[in-house]
């Protein structure tokens, strides 16, 4: 039966879903299409599942209650939902103030002397920080060393992938670039509260009725 | 002293008729009376004969010296800065007399000011009795239209004049006689530039100044007695002020989290920093913590030893000296550079405005070092930089003018804030020639559990021109011995909570630093634009830092609410740029004169069109109504 060909693709995949939404998905697929051979199945699922909000799905994947632990190990795969990403490596309202383009290079302006005594010191980095769900429970990614898939640009809903053996601590994956795989997708409902700009804002309790859009920038 | 060769005179241009039987006559004059003394004194070897003049505070020096292989009558006398100043004619003179709009083209008449009447009786009556004119003004944008004044008075009276420009640098028996040997032709170019600017300076402040002081005295009445000056210099600068002040209102707090390892062994402490420096959340520092917490021992990754320098300052140009006299000695800018200026004419220094930090090859610096051998507190230090040769570091800059400032002789009897502006100086140049500080610096980068931290260790091995340089700290911190592949348990390592935190106010330092970033005023006149905003009450100043007024809030808010770049430094920046174009020969005076003129006629009349939101934000700060928001800081 071809649905449970297609269930096997998908927990292949490791792309987190219910039943029942996939049951409507390959119904409307049939409708549309007629019946047709699994690939073109799988090839609309998949992208009918990448834009799909597994927060309305009401999926789940993820070993329960991870936030009530203090540490676990997660094997296996984990296609989940990145619902925002911020970089906690750089202040909230500097990163707020560049994109708004408020940025002014006069504060760094200074009359003392340059200062090459404290060269040795570490400098701050980025560090992304990335809310992640499965559908059902929250947990959070902690980029542990740089990942180079990676960005801010990542648009607020897209699929990645998490593969084990990832260290969780109180809920947060700690993610090597050996861990992560970004599927892509998106969420479009979820754009304009889950963006960066957003996220940083709610961060600095700026609110954000009466605010022009962030003047756009070329990424 | 030096004697002058004859053959090393100006040569004589062979269509001047001299009659040898006449004593020539040479008319000098210098940018003060102070300076004429000190250059007479030089050339006369200490004979000339002091008279008096019709200016009680200029005197004239006269003594026979050599001029072009023959003996002269040498009258050197001088003027008290600026002889002829802009204004408008008598018909737009008074404050009700025009529409203030009126000022960008009415005419402007150059003339001098009953102050100076008696300097310009005593000029011209000299410059009848004489032959040849020489102009030792100092050399500089300004000297050079303060050299073109005197010109145009004397030849006016005497047009037969034959007209030289002294070149020097500084005071001293070798480059006064080097000046006088090797006369030249004066700038034109630069007094050209000097014209604009004060024309501009002159059409564009009375403008501005009676169109917002006539306006803002009637509205308010706490400013019915005051003068609301605006100038293209004080806006800008002003603008810095308040650009500072509001970004600190408009700071928003954020707390960070952050590792901290201590490790104690063998009564030596050493911090190791955190690779991640901070982060912005508190749930992922703190697992990272507790991963460091379920496994607390730290190993050594690696252990990195090198040599360290630590630079010896670069020769100083004004604008250094300006934030080092702020930020070292407490002395503003301003008074810095009057000092300097007083040590100048009196020999002491080299002349304090200059852009160079290039110590010119040809500049011997043996026998300056030598000179502070004398002293009992520096004189060790100089002798042994004499021994080893005076390397001086230069930097990157020259305005191909003057050489950066140094001092030129001893001297011991100086008091109070001379002395101390004096011994920046000498201590300066002195760490400049010398050698920098060399030392060895250790880095330990530890791991625990993954998370990586930074220990630092330094060994000062040669003090070198920190010995002389007092300004400057460079300590030994003791790091104890750590081998790579070691294993050790941190003594303490803590989760710790702090908060970001504001910028500072702007120091003196800050300001003049920005005014030269963005090219506002020149390095002479930085100290004077701070000083006017802080005269007509625009800013405070506290602890050193500044902070704008009310009425300074107001009025950079209200220009900026209509939407123009008054208080930002772009339009005069490019004024400056044009007034460089002329000194370089590349822009046409009358051209920049007519171009800039439009450019801020402009913005004058949109400025006048929406004065209301002037009024409205100078409301806001001077709390016309009752019940207005808390004015900003305690401005003055
Ligand atoms: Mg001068």
């Amino acid at each position: 039966m071809a649905f449970q060909r297609v269930k096997k693709y998908m927990l292949d995949n490791a792309y987190t879903h219910t039943d029942e939404w996939l049951k409507a998905c390959m119904d409307w697929i049939e409708s549309t299409f007629g019946n047709v051979p699994d690939e073109i199945y799988q090839k609309h699922v998949y992208e009918q599942w990448i834009d799909a909000n597994l927060e309305e799905l009401g999926s789940s994947c993820l070993p329960a209650n991870l936030s009530g632990q203090k540490c676990c190990n997660l094997g296996g795969k984990y296609g989940l939902q990145m619902n925002s990403i911020q970089d906690i490596g750089e202040s909230a309202y500097n990163q707020w103030k560049k994109i708004r383009q408020l940025e002014n290079e006069n504060i760094n302006v200074t009359g003392a002397a340059t200062n090459t005594d404290n060269q040795w010191a570490p400098k701050p980095k980025r560090c992304l920080y990335l809310t992640l769900s499965d559908g059902i429970q929250l947990v959070y990614g902690l980029e542990l060393t740089p990942i180079s898939c990676l960005s801010l640009n990542l648009r607020p809903g897209v699929k990645i992938l998490f593969m084990g053996p990832i260290e969780c601590r109180r809920g947060v994956l700690q993610l090597r670039p050996v861990n992560v795989k970004v599927i892509g997708g998106e969420v479009e409902g979820i754009f304009d509260s889950h963006s960066v700009e957003a996220v940083l804002s709610s961060r600095l309790n700026i609110p954000r009725d009466n605010i022009d859009p962030a003047p756009t920038t070329t990424q | 002293p030096h004697q002058q060769d004859p053959d090393e005179g100006p040569s004589l241009p062979e269509s001047v008729d001299v009659d040898q039987n006449v004593i020539m006559k040479v008319l000098n004059v210098a940018e003060k009376n102070d300076a004429a003394k000190r250059i007479a004194g030089l050339l006369s070897s200490g004979r000339a004969q002091m008279r008096n003049t019709y200016s009680k505070y200029n005197k004239i020096y006269a003594f026979p010296h050599n001029f072009r292989g023959r003996n002269c009558e040498i009258i050197m006398t001088s003027v008290s800065g600026h002889l002829l100043g802009y204004d408008f004619d008598d018909r737009f003179r008074k404050w009700h007399s025009c529409d203030p709009v009126e000022l960008f083209d009415a005419p402007v008449v150059k003339s001098c000011g009953k102050d100076f009447k008696d300097i310009l009786r005593t000029l011209e009556e000299q410059a009848r009795q004489c032959n040849v004119l020489v102009i030792w003004t100092d050399c500089d944008r300004e000297g050079e239209g303060i050299g073109f004044e005197i010109i145009d008075v004397c030849v006016a009276k005497n047009p037969r004049l034959e007209v030289f420009r002294a070149k020097f640098s500084e005071i001293t028996p070798t480059s006064i006689n080097r000046a006088w040997a090797s006369l030249g032709p004066p700038n034109k170019q630069m007094s050209d530039a000097v014209d604009v600017r004060s024309e501009l300076d002159l059409r564009i402040g009375a403008a501005f100044t009676r169109f917002q002081t006539l306006r803002l005295q009637r509205r308010f009445p706490a400013l019915a007695e005051r003068l609301v000056s605006y100038g293209s210099c004080q806006f800008p600068t002003l603008g810095f002020v308040v650009e500072r002040y509001k970004a600190i209102q408009d700071f928003v707090q954020e707390d960070f989290w952050k590792i901290e390892v201590t490790h104690q062994i063998d009564g030596c402490s050493v911090d190791f920093n955190w690779a991640r420096v901070k982060l912005f959340n508190k749930l992922a520092v703190q697992i990272l913590y507790e991963k460091c917490m379920d496994n607390p021992n730290a190993k050594v990754i690696r252990v990195q030893s090198k040599p360290k320098h630590k630079w010896r300052p670069v020769a100083l140009d004004t604008v250094e000296f300006e934030k080092l006299a702020s930020r070292k000695l407490r002395i503003s800018a301003k008074e810095a550079m009057k000092i300097a200026e007083k040590l100048y004419t009196q020999g002491i220094i080299s002349y304090p405005r200059t852009e160079t930090n290039i110590f010119p090859e040809g500049l011997d610096l043996r026998p300056l070092v030598n000179e502070q051998t004398a002293s009992n507190q520096w004189g060790g230090f100089a002798q042994r930089v004499v021994q080893e040769g005076p390397n001086p570091r230069n930097g990157k800059k020259t305005d191909q003018a003057h050489p950066p400032i140094h001092p030129t002789k001893f001297d011991a009897t100086l008091q109070g804030p001379e002395a101390k502006i004096y011994e920046l100086i000498v201590r300066h140049f002195l760490a400049c020639c010398s050698k920098d500080a060399e030392g060895r610096e250790t880095t330990v980068e530890i791991e625990i559990a993954e998370e990586r931290f930074v220990g630092h260790g330094l060994q000062v091995l040669h003090r070198n021109y920190l010995e002389v340089y007092i300004y400057e700290k460079w300590t030994d911190k003791e790091l104890p011995h750590f081998q790579e592949g070691e294993i050790f348990r941190p003594t303490r390592i803590e989760m710790v909570e702090s908060q970001t935190s504001p910028p500072n106010l702007l120091t003196e330092a800050d300001l003049i630093a920005l005014m030269e970033k963005h090219g506002i005023g020149t390095d002479a006149t930085h100290a004077e634009h701070i000083e006017t905003i802080k005269q007509r009450m625009y800013v405070g100043v506290q602890e050193g830092k500044f902070v704008p007024g009310q009425l300074g809030m107001g009025l950079v808010e209200g220009y900026d609410s209509m939407g123009f770049e008054m208080s930002k430094p772009n339009l005069r920046a490019e004024l400056e740029a044009d007034l460089k174009g002329i000194c370089d020969g590349t822009k046409n005076p009358q051209r920049v004169l007519r171009d800039q003129v439009q450019k801020y006629k402009q913005v004058f009349i949109a400025a006048t069109d929406q004065v209301r939101q002037l009024d409205a934000a100078v409301s806001k700060f001077l709390g016309a109504a009752p019940g207005n928001a808390p004015p900003p800081g305690n401005g003055p």
